[in-house]
């Protein structure tokens, strides 16, 4: 049954000016959101929290600032949009970090001079170009990504060397100099140049004679030593504690020291310290005071006998033999002439110094590189200074922490090394077996330019840094 | 001889024969044609100020004025809905948006055809009737609505005949001459106005055309011209209504229905090509009494001989250049417009399915459509009266839903009956309602299918002024009426109908019927229409714009 | 929408695009220093396309509001609405590194992904709805005019009962007992049993139990003289029916037995072996009311469904596009290049 009524009786027909179905609901919320997104956003306004607006989370380091927008970011202060505008600004960094330049020839990048312990040094710029915030709580600001070393380094000659025109960067090194800028530089695993050092071929500089292989060889009496013996990470960690005489080489080589015995069955021998030359000298010589002091009948200075008829009886010797008591000093294998003269005395006495110097210096050269005084002959000599090289890359960083995992042998070619002068640092091939982009079940580890470079330069010494790079990278 | 009428019921007082008599035009009425029908004329007084008759309401008699005079008045509502003020009206007014008028200006001489002996312009919207005159003619006839306001100004003698004493009368020498004397002297005049082609011309051109002017009379259904016939002259429509139609392949088809005021065959007077269509006499609509038995009503005209009208030119030689000029563009005018509309398809089986008269047939996908009443918001907004034309509720066809809306029917019965002459067809042939429509209904429910509607004039948004509702130069406040309110097929609007403009979905379209369902009806599954059928008709702008 | 070979050029516009996008974004050449994300021209790029793209599906909504001006068609801004939203959810989840972000990021995906999902959900909705409309409701007519609908259904049918039945408060006399009017042997229908209180038992299998159980019949016989014109006899378990069933589902109430049109026309084969014949066309007219009743809830329960998606995805896509552009203004302040 349907309503058969003319349509103006059956329907209202104004009705298409009231709201549709969903319109009245629709029109209420859309106010009702839209009123409270601009509350929200002037209430934010207003009340000056700007964490909402964060494109990410802030790291950890700097995540106190995380309302404070206004301590990195600040208007960069000129035309129509000033106010609107608000980069990161170099300063605000610098407020808190030092990042003084990165080389003193490059053409960008480079920042204002900043004065600090008396010193004026550059600082770098554009610090937000590389080292982006807001990715993340965990990301490592340090870990800027290759491209911002490559886009430099990969053409160095072109792009990033200031004096490009005038002079091209110096292609091979001058003996003794600092190994030459290298020019194309694009990934560590593709095309980074092997190690400067084993590059030239140069040797171990250190004046010791040592050699690794005797060491670590399995015949050794009391045992063949193994790298731990001697080499011990530092606190850090990272690099290895110097090797000490005492606390390395004393237990075994303590016998290679030999004995001061100046005047040999009338003063107990010492073991020559490991120490100066001076101050084996001055021992030499506390010795040799010490037998005066202990005989000093022998010291005295007897006058020739009177009559000039008898002919001067030589002192009567010692008996050859005497019998020896345990504990008691050797017989004396030295004869303490007697002396006539003050010269004469001074003479014997500086000669069994000398003596004994020489016979130390025997001793020494057993390991060290021992220089006779070409003058003077008093037995003097001087020790060629060491010269352990402590770091073998100096422009990069390095962590023996982070290598516990790799045996040492599996790096440093130790056991066969028979040679001071060889050199056990490995290659860039021995890094690229782990240090490269994964393959299958090899790389993998990091490979990046700021693993192991530092962009910054270091604080001179003595100039305070703050809160410097080199504080902040993983490896120092 | 008829049996004994019982006395008609009716107010007023009941007339003698004697007094009838004594009246003019009852002078050759025979005596017991008087008498078959006892009653059915009353005298009725009235006083100065007293409303006779109100615009829109029902009647069922005629009034003859014997003494005193009338003021006789249509209510227009002016400035109906006004431009809008709002901000977003005013943004779309300053891009060049346009709201569709819904009522369109006139000129000051336009013929505003109402009930009675004397017809209205549309600058002055209230004229007088003096004793002598009728009124309410068609509301007697016809039953009508009172097309007019009448109000007596001076104390009046008033006769109120029903119909079968008001045919008697009609067939009074007398009072047809009293009519025609009425006729030439104050109406004729307006008429010949209001032709298109005699826009301008001087008034002497118009007073020779007057005297030349032959009033004819036609009984409905006899045919006033052919089809192919010589044409011997132009023929301006006085009384009743007029059928136009045309022979296209398959049967014959209904241009128009033109009334009171408007005139046919007018190109005749200039050219001589035979007639382009054929014009019948017409009867109107008995509205609520379908079985009412009444005789055929007689359609008067005024017609101008070529030769006659030759003449009247001669004089004014410099008037038969640019009306040449006149002709020869509405007839292109006319061509363009009917190769628009002329179907390829026609068959007289498939017109008996009501839709087949669409022209430009609404049609809603029921499967694309989401109900979500954006058709019917854009009608409304587009325009500027603030009224929906489009009603989405309808029949079905399988999964269109064929809405309340306009379609452009083959045969525009609407435009029968009008007692105005407010509804017309505009330039692309779309229905349109002038605004001094009366509110009376009929071509409402004329329309078969629903898409005329009446609406309250408070409807018609705020801004109705107060002028609106007071009468042109009487100073009366009367009640607002009723408006019918026709889809125009937003001719006018650049981008076509604002229906199929504005749907999201893609479900509403416009089709020629007979090219859409022809397809559909020999493969009952298709869904591609042919890709004109949604191009509407070429807008042209119509007059002003808001 | 349904999406049709219609669409077929936009979408391919939007796969087009989609790939370039990504490449774009992949192969982004600061990748490596900024890290893809907003930050690099490709993201910002993609960003303000997005913002771009959803200011235009934004915009449908102010268009609705004039759809007369001449703006282009209603059908190729929602073509443009799907296509070019769904690509600016693939370009933010491109400028974004698919990564959360901060706070108002966040707040961001969320309303994105509650107007993507709704928008998608009421395009499915609308790829089947309406043809769900158009087959199960054949009396629909417009939501708006559904409550006019039902009031002039509840009145009907207190004029149909009232023409049939006498009242519809008080109960008939009983009439006289009338011969089955079914065939013996028909199977037993189960009806309530208070719709025969006062009405001759039905027939369940033969006249003799009905004349038996019959009470005495309290009005005269047939014989007496012509009654006034009143309504015809035997009406009141059309009476009870409309009482107890038919005119509490007209008012919204849930009755079970007329919530579905199988069990509907049970109850109508029941209702008619009750009744006389005169009574027919009551029955008639009252079970087609309870019919178009149906329907109209049923229209207006697909219409809500329709259309309840709306209040969540306009809304929410108000609130995202101004919380984008503060974004955008607040990260372009911020930007550090």
């Amino acid at each position: 049954m349907k309503d058969v009524r003319p349509l103006s009786e059956r329907f209202d027909l104004t009705y298409i000016r009231r709201p549709h179905l969903a319109d009245r609901w629709t029109g209420v919320l859309t106010g009702v959101l839209i009123l409270a997104a601009l509350a929200a956003v002037v209430g934010m306004g207003v009340t000056g929290d700007k964490r909402v607006y964060t494109a990410g989370t802030l790291t950890h380091a700097h995540a106190m600032f995380g309302n404070d927008c206004a301590k990195c970011h600040e208007s960069a202060g000129s035309g129509v949009l000033a106010g609107f505008d608000l980069p990161v600004r170099d300063e605000k960094c610098l407020a808190c970090h030092t990042a003084p330049l990165h080389h003193p020839h490059q053409s960008r990048f480079v920042g204002a001079p900043v004065s600090a312990g008396g010193k004026s040094i550059v600082m770098s710029s554009d610090c937000s170009t590389c080292h982006i915030e807001h990715r993340g709580a965990d990301v490592r600001l340090v870990e800027t990504g290759d491209r911002s070393c490559v886009q430099c380094h990969e053409d160095l000659q072109t792009r990033g060397w200031t004096r490009a025109a005038a002079s091209p960067i110096p292609a091979s090194p001058e003996p003794g100099a600092p190994a030459a800028v290298v020019n194309s530089v694009s990934s560590f695993a593709a095309d980074h140049p092997q190690w400067a050092v084993l590059r030239e071929s140069k040797p171990d500089t250190a004046a010791l004679l040592f050699g690794h292989e005797k060491h670590m060889n399995p015949g050794l009496k009391d045992g063949p030593l193994d790298c731990v013996s001697c080499h011990v990470r530092d606190t850090d960690g990272r690099y290895m504690k110097p090797i000490t005489f005492d606390a390395h080489c004393r237990s075994c080589h303590e016998g290679d020291l030999k004995n001061i015995n100046v005047a040999d069955g009338f003063v107990p021998s010492i073991i020559t310290p490991h120490a100066s030359v001076d101050e084996v000298r001055r021992a030499i010589e506390e010795r040799k005071a010490l037998l005066v002091a202990q005989h000093p009948e022998k010291f005295v200075i007897k006058a020739p006998p009177s009559g000039a008829d008898a002919a001067p009886e030589p002192a009567p010797a010692e008996p050859a033999t005497r019998s020896r008591r345990p504990g008691a000093a050797r017989p004396a294998t030295v004869t303490i002439p007697d002396f006539e003269t003050v010269e004469a005395r001074s003479a014997w006495l500086a000669g069994i110094v000398t003596e004994s110097l020489d016979r130390v210096s025997q001793a020494c050269s057993y390991c060290h590189a021992v220089e006779k005084a070409e003058t003077g002959g008093d037995g003097g000599f001087t020790i060629v200074p060491t010269a352990v090289p402590s770091r073998w890359l100096p422009r990069s960083v390095f962590d023996h922490n982070a290598h516990a995992m790799v045996r040492c042998d599996e790096c440093h070619a130790a056991g066969k090394s028979a040679l001071t002068s060889d050199v056990l640092l490995p290659g860039i091939d021995s890094c690229r077996q782990c240090h490269a982009p994964r393959s299958g079940h090899a790389g993998g580890a990091p490979h990046s330019c700021a693993t192991c470079h530092i962009y910054h330069a270091p604080m001179p010494p003595g100039v305070p840094g703050r809160l410097s790079i080199q504080d902040l990278h993983p490896a120092r | 001889m008829a049996k004994a009428m019982p006395l008609a019921e009716f107010e007023g007082q009941v007339m003698s024969l004697e007094e009838l008599k004594a009246v003019d035009i009852f002078e050759d009425v025979k005596p017991d044609a008087i008498e078959k029908y006892p009653g059915t004329v009353r005298k009725r007084l009235f006083r100065a100020g007293d409303v006779i008759c109100q615009q829109g309401e029902g009647g069922t008699t005629a009034f003859y004025i014997v003494e005193g005079t009338c003021r006789i008045f249509i209510r227009r509502p002016d400035e109906m809905a006004g431009k809008g003020r709002g901000l977003v009206a005013r943004i779309g007014r300053a891009l060049g948006q346009q709201k569709l008028p819904s009522t369109r200006k006139h000129k000051a001489e336009a013929v505003v055809p109402i009930d009675a002996s004397v017809d209205l312009t549309y600058g002055r919207l209230a004229t007088t009737l003096e004793a002598g005159n009728v009124f309410g003619e068609m509301s007697c006839l016809n039953l009508a609505p009172r097309s007019a306001t009448v109000v007596a100004e001076t104390d009046c003698i008033l006769l109120e005949i029903l119909r079968n004493m008001y045919e008697v009368l009609q067939r009074s020498k007398t009072f047809k001459g009293r009519m025609d004397a009425i006729y030439r002297e104050r109406v004729l005049d307006n008429h010949l106005k209001n032709v298109w082609l005699f826009d301008g011309l001087p008034q002497g051109v118009i007073d020779d055309l007057k005297r030349v002017g032959e009033l004819l009379s036609y009984e409905a259904g006899k045919q006033i011209f052919a089809e192919g016939d010589a044409a011997d002259g132009m023929y301006l429509i006085r009384r009743g209504q007029v059928r136009v139609s045309k022979k296209f392949p398959g049967g014959e088809r209904n241009l128009a229905y033109l009334t009171r005021g408007d005139c046919v065959g007018e190109i005749a007077l200039l050219h001589d090509t035979p007639r382009s269509a054929t014009c019948t006499a017409a009867d109107h609509p008995i509205l609520g009494d379908p079985g009412r038995k009444r005789r055929p009503a007689q359609v008067e005209l005024v017609k101008i001989r070529t030769e006659d009208f030759k003449r009247v030119i001669a004089e004014y030689p410099e008037v038969r250049s640019r009306l040449e000029i006149l002709a020869e563009r509405r007839l292109l005018e006319q061509a363009e417009a009917r190769v628009l509309i002329t179907p390829t398809v026609y068959s007289r089986e498939v017109e008996d399915l009501g839709l087949i008269q669409g022209q430009n047939l609404m049609l809603i996908n029921l499967e694309k459509c989401t109900r979500c009443d954006q058709c019917a918001q854009a009608c409304m907004k587009a325009h500027d009266d603030g009224i929906s034309r489009l009603i989405r509720e309808g029949p079905r066809l399988d999964k269109y839903l064929v809405p309340a809306s306009c379609r452009m029917c083959l045969d525009p019965v609407c435009m029968i009956g009008c007692p105005v002459g407010s509804i017309r067809k505009a330039k692309d042939l779309n229905i349109v309602i002038e605004d001094w429509c009366v509110g009376c209904g009929v071509c409402s429910k004329q329309c078969p299918y629903n898409s005329i509607q009446m609406h309250t004039l408070e409807e018609f948004g705020r801004h109705v002024s107060e002028e609106a509702r007071r009468v042109a130069e009487t100073g009366e406040v009367v009640e607002v009426t009723d408006r019918a309110v026709v889809c125009d097929q937003c001719s006018g609007l650049p981008q076509g109908p604002a229906c199929v403009y504005a749907c999201p979905h893609d479900a509403a379209m416009r089709v020629n019927a007979v090219e859409f369902l022809s397809g559909y009806l020999t493969s009952p599954g298709a869904t591609t229409l042919p890709s004109f059928v949604r191009a509407p008709v070429e807008a042209q702008p119509v007059d002003e714009g808001t | 929408m349904l999406l049709d070979r219609k669409h077929k050029a936009w979408a391919w516009f939007t796969v087009a695009l989609a790939v370039i996008g990504a490449l774009a974004w992949w192969f982004d050449p600061e990748a490596s220093t900024i890290g893809r994300g907003g930050s690099t021209i490709v993201g910002l790029t993609l960003g303000s396309l997005a913002l771009l793209f959803m200011l235009f599906c934004v915009a449908l909504s102010l268009k609705r509001r004039v759809p007369h001006w001449r703006l282009g068609r209603a059908q190729a801004w929602m073509r443009g609405h799907i296509w070019l939203g769904l690509l600016s959810v693939w370009f933010v989840a491109l400028h974004g590194a698919f990564e959360r972000g901060g706070p108002l990021t966040t707040l961001l995906w969320v309303l994105i992904a509650l107007v993507t999902l709704s928008a998608v959900f009421g395009l499915i909705l609308q790829q089947f709805v309406p043809r769900l409309l158009l087959h199960s409701v054949p009396g629909e007519t417009l939501a708006q005019q559904m409550d006019r609908e039902l009031e002039w259904i509840r009145k009907r049918g207190e004029e149909v009962v009232i023409e049939f039945c006498g009242s519809i408060e008080t109960a008939q006399p009983s009439p006289m007992p009338e011969p089955p009017t079914k065939a013996p042997g028909m199977p037993p229908v189960s009806t309530p049993a208070h719709f025969a209180a006062a009405a001759p038992a039905p027939a369940q299998g033969g006249a003799a139990a009905a004349v038996a159980t019959a009470p005495p019949p309290a009005s005269p016989p047939a014989a007496a003289p012509p009654k006034p014109k009143g309504p015809p006899v035997g009406g009141e378990p059309l009476r009870r029916f409309y009482v107890d069933y038919a005119r509490p589902f007209l008012a919204g109430e849930y009755r079970p037995q007329l919530a579905s049109p199988g069990r509907a026309q049970s109850l109508e084969a029941a209702l008619r072996t009750m009744c006389p014949a005169p009574i027919q066309p009551g029955i008639d007219a009252v079970m087609s009311l309870c019919d178009r009743a149906r329907q109209l809830r049923r229209q207006r329960r697909l219409m809500r469904i329709l259309f309840a998606w709306l209040i969540l995805h306009i809304p929410l896509s108000w609130a995202l596009i101004v919380l984008a552009i503060v974004h955008a203004v607040f990260a372009l302040r911020f930007l550090q290049r």
